[in-house]
């Protein structure tokens, strides 16, 4: 028998940490594809992060508002109606010829149409928003008609190029 | 449109139909349309009530549907509309601008019990953010919901090139911001 052998492999001294194999499989995935910022866009690693409350989903319904089905009942009979007209008409003929007009009159023609946009945009427009993008939908179906490939592209870009703060926004 | 969309459809049209064709319609796009709606506003109950008007408006104006789109595509445009008038008008009253809104949607995400994002979550709704309404529009539909670029050229009513350059520069503002914040 040798009396200089080497002692066995398993007894160099060396250690390793507790369960260092086990976790090595995940530190080179966790590697390779980690959610560094370069990489998660690419390999889609990230979420939202948002949540809805529990079973918020599975219990969603939509209560569509009661149908306004009730009939209008005119409150005016068609004989009333030209009795009214008729006297409406005679004092309006002579309340003209009694006031000679020096003003011009008001009409939609006057009006401005920036001074209808500012009206609107400072929230004069009592109106609740629902009932206002029902417009959107309803009156004439304006969106799905907006027919943009009309417009000149020439005018566009001249209409961009007055109105973008930053005109390079153009070639994105 | 398919078959069952214009079936769908033809029932929702019919008085003595509807009502079962709205549970179905409801119950079908209901998930994509909120993760569409809460991508856009951040919130979850800003999101239940565009979710809830949106669907309101869909059933009511679903005889003004002319088939020529996917009706899935046209309920997603009613979302969007719902979504961007909604921002607006809340940036109106809060008098600031859309910029301004988008940072304070973000700030109040932190203390949101209905976002339990990581850090890098929440940097990258930061990121997007930061982008033009447009890129965030098309970044959401592609990288969150999963949209196709044909799909997304529907609804958008843009053309599928344009949308791809447009992503791609979103994906690269969004990589810019997250290396320099």
């Amino acid at each position: 028998m040798k009396k200089n052998k080497l002692p066995h492999k398993s007894k160099s001294g060396f250690k390793i940490p507790d369960d260092y194999f086990g976790n090595l499989e995940q530190d080179l995935m966790d590697g390779l594809f980690s959610k560094s910022e370069e990489s998660f866009l690419h390999n889609k690693q990230v979420s939202s992060g948002f949540k809805t409350p529990e079973a918020y989903l599975e219990n969603f319904n939509v209560e569509l508002p009661a149908k306004e089905d009730t009939g209008v009942i005119s409150i005016f009979s068609r004989r009333t109606f030209y009795y009214v007209a008729g006297i409406a008409a005679v004092l309006f003929a002579v309340i003209n010829s009694l006031f000679v007009q020096t003003e011009a009159e008001a009409s939609w023609d006057n009006l401005e149409l920036s001074a209808i946009e500012n009206y609107i945009e400072e929230g004069y427009l009592d109106m609740p928003e629902s009932e206002i993008t029902n417009y959107l939908y309803e009156d004439g179906y304006n969106i799905e008609d907006a027919d943009f490939r009309e417009v000149n592209s020439n005018a566009v870009v001249e209409y961009l190029d007055e109105h973008l703060e930053d005109p390079a926004h153009i070639y994105e | 449109m398919d078959k069952s969309e214009i079936d769908l459809v033809e029932r929702l049209r019919n008085k003595a139909t509807a009502q079962d064709a709205f549970r179905e319609l409801v119950s079908l796009h209901k998930e994509r349309l909120y993760w569409h709606i809460r991508n856009m506003v951040k919130n979850h109950d800003d999101t239940d009530d565009i979710l809830q008007n949106t669907f309101i408006k869909i059933f009511k104006n679903i005889r003004n549907f002319k088939g020529e789109s996917k009706l899935f595509s046209w309920m997603y445009r009613i979302a969007t509309n719902e979504a961007i008038t909604f921002l607006n008008q809340k940036a109106r009253k809060l008098q600031i601008t859309s910029e301004d809104l988008q940072e304070q949607l973000i700030s109040n995400l932190e203390s949101d019990v209905y976002f339990d994002g990581s850090e890098i979550e929440l940097k990258l709704q930061k990121a997007i953010a930061s982008l033009p309404a447009k890129q965030q529009q098309v970044f959401n539909m592609k990288y969150f919901e999963d949209l196709k670029y044909r799909e997304i050229a529907e609804i958008l009513e843009t053309s599928e090139g344009a949308l791809k350059a447009s992503y791609h520069i979103a994906a690269k503002k969004i990589e810019d911001f997250l290396k320099t914040n």
